[in-house]
Formats: structure tokens, sequence, C-alpha cells
């Protein structure tokens, strides 16, 4: 089979893969959180406003992709989280494409640009993560686009894309600094001196800033004005140690994101390191931004906060990709070459073995043998305080008129009855109280009489007196 | 500074040596059991041919001896290693490389400061190739087998004179260890001998213990590595095989100097209990690699190898239990080290090519066992 099609063969198995774990019920901490949680509650109460008390702090922060998820919830009903995970997988074949089409344009064969798409697209993390409603991967796009437009000499759109990909998440506002360098260095080298390339800097600039400032701004001037902070909650003292900016050891942790991580990403950006240092063919304009980017956006990641690993250095890895196409294609050593070919074609089997095993728990879901419910209650930790009416007792008592009161429980998108978290209550007036028996400890001593328990999901339900 | 405290007795593994000599001479059998160490005297009862001089000694002045020779020896032999590489010795050079091997360069002090072997097991293997060169074959043969009977772990370079077609050679050193194996029974009686060769000899091939850090052979790396004794045991056999079979099949096309170098890297390698300090023998391809390696750009790619292979044998952890499990090849940095030699050897303007292609896999099946142990199959 020409080597080619062997490349477009293994991306649409993996495309596959991936859209059938974009079937099956959200089970994500964080979108069970907030991703889901948010939107939700916005289409709950007609109205959107950030939402006080200590759980869903992240309604102050950039939500473009909850509010897309806002459409899908509204679209697919019941079926919202599905909504949400077609627009991941979504965001994940666009980035597959913007790559292959920015490869192209940097020079490599189309053979090397289809390799630098599998290096990307073919790993666990972007796998699970076509198949939830996490926004990395939408972050991902709108910075891979980005960056197209950058080379491509389109400076508005670029700062457009870059913009609404800092409007998914805070920390895109570190590729602000990796593009301005960028535009920097490329002017410079078109100048014969730099007082005249020091305008075209300038320039360029506020052409990149402007437009993704003013795209973004909203987000933070709404931060600050329900806040006080526009970053919240950075320097409102709510994070904890893990969620700080840190200085570590680099070697260490460029070994553990590619080897030690939870979501396993490829070993090859690790395997290509000590090789591009025996040899390549001349680094030339295209090249040497690639490798420019690669550098500063390592030391981005580097001092991002480690509350994950894998997701962080996502964004970068489209053209983390394309770098490694480059120095593989540029290899001075025919046998290293098609070693390292071989070898990213074995990574992405290997890895859609793992995927493909990864999401057998989906098939008897997928084959109607088991309902939603099911699922969830089959699949999900109840230990990390998520709600689901596993037994459907609530489906069938609490009624639209009724309040619940929720207190103990985090991840809140499967309840589907009215309810006010005891995070945010302001003196509603409620009939039921929900409370978690792992958070308690056991039974409340509340002014109501208890009207179920569930040692299972952890739900105690109590009737308050009137 | 072990080297200033030479009069005054040492270490830990000199004590094993004495006791042994005088249990013999009471007539106790050493391979059941010794009070310096958990467990039986674990060298062959040919080694008392070597050590029977320690009981005309009280412990601290044999000690002290014992240090002084151990030195000397080690010196003698890196000024024999500058005799087989050229005629007349560049002083500078020597002293350099006396200096590089000794001061900064743990393996060596850990011999020294141990009280061990190792020093004058590598002075009778020098001397015996020295020998060998000037075509004294039958005097480098019996030094051979003296160092075989010692520890056996010199009959790696049986394999040498294989790897040269100089077959008789090795009839000569296998007739010569037997006569030493034969001169043992005079000190050593058969009842002692029976003990070793059916139970203490077997010692070394399980896999317990061998995941320690001074354990820097290829044994040692895959015992640290995998999860499961029988994959790291069917590993190494493996692994050892092939490098048994690449330094066979690579060796035509080289030089004596560079094939000493693969068989002596071979033998740190595939010795199941490769402590640290025996690499004290990495003097031989260090020196023979760098003194031999071509004036020019490739010479110099070969020689930051060696350069980079003498750095990680030198070098020595002092807290390895600080070292996450994930990070633990970094515990075998010798074994790196010497298995660069290895392929400098082999390989010569080529090597970087190999360790290239060594590097991919070992990240490759890295990658592979962690995706294999998060599905609960940890090999």
């Amino acid at each position: 089979m020409p080597r080619k099609y062997l490349l477009i063969v293994l991306l649409g198995v993996s495309i596959l893969i991936n859209f059938a774990g974009a079937l099956t019920p959200e089970l994500g901490f964080d979108a069970l959180w907030y991703h889901l949680t948010i939107p939700k509650l916005y289409l709950m109460w007609e109205r959107i406003a950030f939402i006080p008390g200590g759980l869903l702090y992240y309604s102050a922060m950039p939500r473009l992709g909850e509010f897309l998820f806002i459409g899908v919830l509204k679209v697919f009903g019941e079926f919202g989280d599905i909504g949400a995970h077609l627009i991941s997988l979504g965001a994940g074949i666009g980035t597959a494409f913007i790559i292959y089409k920015l490869a192209r344009k940097l020079g490599l064969s189309v053979f090397y640009s289809q390799l630098s798409v599998l290096i990307f697209y073919i790993t666990p993390l972007v796998g699970w993560l076509s198949g939830s409603a996490y926004i990395d991967l939408i972050r991902t796009f709108f910075e891979t686009l980005s960056f197209y437009f950058l080379i491509s000499g389109n400076l508005i759109l670029a700062g457009v894309s870059l913009g609404l990909a800092i409007s998914t998440k805070t920390l895109a506002i570190g590729s602000l600094g990796i593009f301005l360098a960028i535009i920097t260095f490329t002017d410079l080298k078109k100048k014969a001196s730099y007082k005249e390339a020091f305008l075209d800097v300038f320039l360029d600039g506020i052409k990149f800033l402007f437009p993704a400032i003013l795209i973004s701004a909203p987000w933070f001037i709404f931060s600050y004005l329900e806040t006080g902070y526009p970053f919240y909650p950075i320097g409102a003292g709510i994070l904890g140690t893990a969620e700080k900016f840190m200085i570590r050891n680099p070697i260490a942790d460029f070994w553990r994101l590619f080897m030690g991580s939870n979501d396993p990403i490829s070993p090859i950006y690790l395997a290509i390191v000590p090789l591009a240092g025996l040899g390549i063919k001349g680094l030339k304009g295209g090249g040497r931004i690639i490798f420019g980017y690669i550098i500063l956006s390592f030391l981005i990641w580097f001092i991002t906060p480690r509350t994950d690993w894998g997701r962080f250095i996502l964004p970068y890895l489209p053209v983390w990709a394309i770098g490694v196409g480059f120095t593989i294609s540029s290899l001075k050593d025919k046998v290293l070459k098609y070693l390292m070919v071989l070898s990213v074609l074995i990574i992405a089997i290997v890895n859609l073995g793992y995927r493909g095993l990864a999401i057998r728990r989906t098939v008897p879901y997928l084959t109607g043998k088991e309902c939603r419910t099911e699922y969830l209650c089959k699949n999900l930790d109840f230990k990390t305080a998520v709600f689901v009416d596993c037994d459907g007792w609530f489906y069938r008592n609490i009624k639209p008129t009724d309040l619940v009161l929720v207190s103990g429980f985090h991840n809140l998108y499967y309840i589907d009855f009215p309810f006010v978290h005891e995070s945010w209550y302001r003196g509603e007036k409620y009939n039921y109280i929900l409370s978690n028996i792992r958070e308690t400890g056991g039974e409340r001593k509340v002014k109501g009489i208890l009207v179920y328990k569930n040692d299972f999901t952890g739900a105690l339900l109590y009737k308050v007196s009137p | 500074m072990i080297f200033i405290k030479l009069l005054s007795p040492l270490g830990g593994d000199f004590p094993v040596y004495f006791e042994a000599v005088a249990a013999l001479f009471q007539k106790i059998n050493p391979y059941e059991r010794l009070l310096s160490m958990p467990g039986p005297y674990n060298y062959p009862p040919s080694s008392f041919l070597f050590l029977w001089w320690l009981e005309l000694f009280p412990l601290n002045t044999a000690s002290v001896i014992w240090n002084i020779l151990s030195v000397l020896s080690y010196i003698t032999a890196i000024w024999i290693l500058f005799k087989l590489i050229t005629p007349k010795t560049n002083k500078i050079l020597f002293t350099a490389a006396t200096f590089a091997f000794t001061i900064p360069f743990f393996p060596e002090k850990f011999n020294i400061g141990n009280g061990q072997i190792n020093n004058f097991i590598l002075l009778f293997c020098v001397l015996g190739l020295l020998l060998y060169r000037q075509n004294r074959k039958v005097l480098s043969a019996i030094l051979l087998a003296f160092a075989i009977g010692i520890k056996i772990v010199p009959a790696a370079y049986i394999f040498y004179f294989f790897l040269v077609k100089d077959y008789k050679q090795v009839l000569r050193i296998l007739f010569c260890v037997a006569i030493v194996i034969v001169a043992s029974f005079i000190l050593v009686p058969r009842e002692f001998q029976e003990l070793y060769y059916t139970k203490v000899f077997f010692n070394a091939f399980p896999i317990e213990g061998k995941a320690v850090y001074y354990n820097q052979s290829l044994l040692g790396l895959f015992a640290r590595a995998f999860h499961t004794e029988i994959f790291a045991r069917i590993s190494f056999y493996l692994t050892g095989l092939i490098l048994i079979l690449v330094t066979y099949l690579k060796s035509r096309g080289i030089n004596d100097l560079r094939k000493l170098s693969a068989v002596t890297s071979l033998m740190l390698l595939l010795h199941p209990l490769s402590w640290q300090h025996f690499f004290v023998f990495s003097i031989i391809p260090l020196l023979f690699l760098s003194i031999s390696i071509k004036k020019n750009k490739e010479g110099l790619k070969q020689f930051i190898l060696i350069i980079v292979s003498y750095v990680l044998i030198a070098v020595d952890i002092k807290r390895p239990d600080l070292i996450y499990r994930e990070f633990s090849f970094i515990l075998s940095h010798q074994f790196f080290g010497v298995l660069m030699l290895w392929i400098v050897a082999l390989w010569g303007q080529r090597s970087m090519r190999v360790i290239g292609i060594i590097w991919v896999i070992g990240v490759i099946m890295e990658y592979i066992l962690i995706l294999l142990c998060r599905g609960n199959i940890c090999l």
C-alpha cells in the first residue's frame, strides 16, 4: 500500500474511534464540574451571570467554549453533552487539517505533512479530549489557526484567532508573548537596520495585538466588574499550590510530560530531540520560526501551573508536530530517518490500540445494551462527589415546583430537578436538602426527615419540615 | 580523599578476604559462612593462591600493605596500557591519565576505599595482554589464568582470542586454568571446593539483590526497570546474546585495540553483578579508544562520546533512593557509559547513528511498557 494511503487509513481509523467516544455520555471531572454545568445553569436561569460562592468560580473566566455549549445543550437537550463532544471532535479534526495546510505552506512534502498530522492527532490525549466537553481542543484549534495566519502574513486574522483562543482559556495569553517575539524576529530579519525594523515591529505588533485584545477583553472586564480581579481567580487567593506558577526541573518535566503524563501523548517528541543535534539540513525561514516557537512555548508551558500536564501543552503540539516532521524530513542520516518514520507509525498503531481498548467500556452503551443512566452509574467515580439519579427516584418524586438545596456535591451536570447549590444559596425557599454521605460521614442533623438514601451514590435526601 | 588514607585500614571488603584466609588456615570452610559479610565467601577456591599471604600479617598491617600494593598495581596497569598502545609512553599523557583515573574516578576510589581486589586482577589481565602482544603466549596464558582463578569474570578475554582467531591461545588459557584449579587443592580441601562449585557459584544468577544501585550491569538495569523478575531475566539473556553476537560479527573489520575495548566493555555489561568498583576495567577501552581515534571531524565526535562515557562512569550518585522510579534509568549511568564505549569500539565513525538508534528504540520501548502498565500488564 502506498505510504500516503497508509497514513490516511490510520487517521481515518483514529477519527472513527474518536467519533465513537464522542457519542457516549460525559464522564470528565472538569466537564461535569463547570464546562457543562455553567451553560446548563445559564439555560435554566435564562441569563448569563457570575456564579458566586466557592464552587463555580470559573464562571468569571473566559468561557467561549461554554457559550458554544449553550447552543448544543439547547438543541440536543438531554444529550447536550454529546453535542459538546462533537464540537471538541470537530475542533480536533479542524486542527489536524490546519496542521496539514501549515506544514505544506512551510515547504514539507505531502508525506511529511501527513506524518505531522499523525504525530499530533493519533494520541490518547487528543483521543479522549475529542470525546469530552473539555475546551482544550477548541483553544488548540484557535491557536493553531492563529499561527497559520501568522505564517501566511495575515496579522489581523492571526490576532482575531488568538483573541478567540484567549476567550476560550485564559492561559492562551502566554501565546501573545510567543507571537510578538516571532513578529519581532521576522521583522528584524527583513530590514537592514534596527531603526527601520522598529517601525515595522511596532505597526505589526499593533495589527496583531489590537484584534486579540479587542476580542478577549470583554471577558476580563466582566470578571473585574463582578469580582474585582480581571484574571479571577488568579490573584484572588483561592487557588491551591498546584495551581500556582512555579519553576521546576525542566529536563525532568520534559521527560515526564511525554512519558509520565496521566494522558499519554507521544514519545516521538522526546525521541527526536537528540537526533536533531545529529545534523539536519539547513534551517531556513519557516524552520527557524517553528523552532523558535517550540522553545518559547516550552518555556511558557514550563511556568504554567501543573494542575495537568498533557492538556496544557496540547495547544502548542500542532506546531511541535510540524517541527518533528520537519526534523525527520531533514535528517542527514537515512537510516535514522527511516527509523523515525517507522517509529511514528508504530506509535500511532500502539496509540490506536490503547485508545481502542480504552473505549471498549462504551460498547454496551453504543450497541444499546446499556441505557444512559446505567452507563453513567457504572463508569463514574462517586468518590468525586458527582450526582447521578441512578435508580430514577428523583425523576419520579421531585416535582418541578420543588426546590432542592444541594450540599456536598461538586459535579452537578446530571442534576435534572430544580436545585440551588449551597455555594450560591441566597435565601431561596427550598423544601429538600440533598447531602453527600461521603462528605458528611453520615446522616446530618437537619430540620426534616430522611426520605432517600443511596449508599452507592452517597446521596441523602431530607424533606424539610415546613 | 581516600588516597591520603592508604596507611590506615580501609573498607568493608578487605576484611572478607582476610577472614576467608584465616578461616581456611584454621580449617574452617569459608564457603559456609563468614562473619564479615552476610553469607559465604563468594570467590573461587583458586583465589587463595593469590590471597594466602594475608595469613602472615595481622589485620591492620595486612590492610595497609594491601592498600599500597593495590594503588601501585593500578598505576602499573595504566602504564602497561600505554605500553600496549604505543612503544614510547608520553609522560605527560601518562600523568594526566593517572590523575583522571584516580582522584575524580569513582570506581577506583570505591576500590581503594573498600579494599577491593579488582586492581590486582586488572594488573594481571593487562600484563597478560602485554605479554601476548610481545609473543610470550605461555606466560600470557598463565597470568590470564591466574586472574580468572581469582575472579571468574576475566574469562571474557578468552572471547577476545576467539575474535583474533588464536584458538591455540584459547586452549593454552583453558589448560592453565585447569592447572590453577588443580593447584588450588593444595590449599583448599575437596569438601570446601565442593560447596563452592555446587552452591556458592550459582548465587550470582538469581535476580534477587541485583536491583541495587551498585550493580551497574545490564541485569542491574533490567532489574531496576521491570516489575517482574521473569521478564527482566528473559530480557537480560536475550539482550546479552544479541550483544555477544553483534560483537562477534562487527569485530571482523576493526583492529586489535578496538577488539579488546569491545570485549572489556562486554565483560562489564554482561557480568550479572558488575558492581561499581569493577568498572576500573573501563580504563582499558577509555584509554585505548581515546588515544587511537583519528584527529579529524569524525574523530572529534567519537572523542566527545568517550568524554561523555568517562563522566558517566566516573560519577557517583550519593542518594540513589531519591531518584523516582520513572527515572530509574539514571541509576545505570555507568552501564550507559560502557555501552557507549562498546559502540565506539565496534562502530567508530558510525557510533552516533547507533546511539541514535538505541535511543529511539529505548524511548519507544519505555513508552509501550508504560502504556502496558496503565493497562495493568506491568512487565
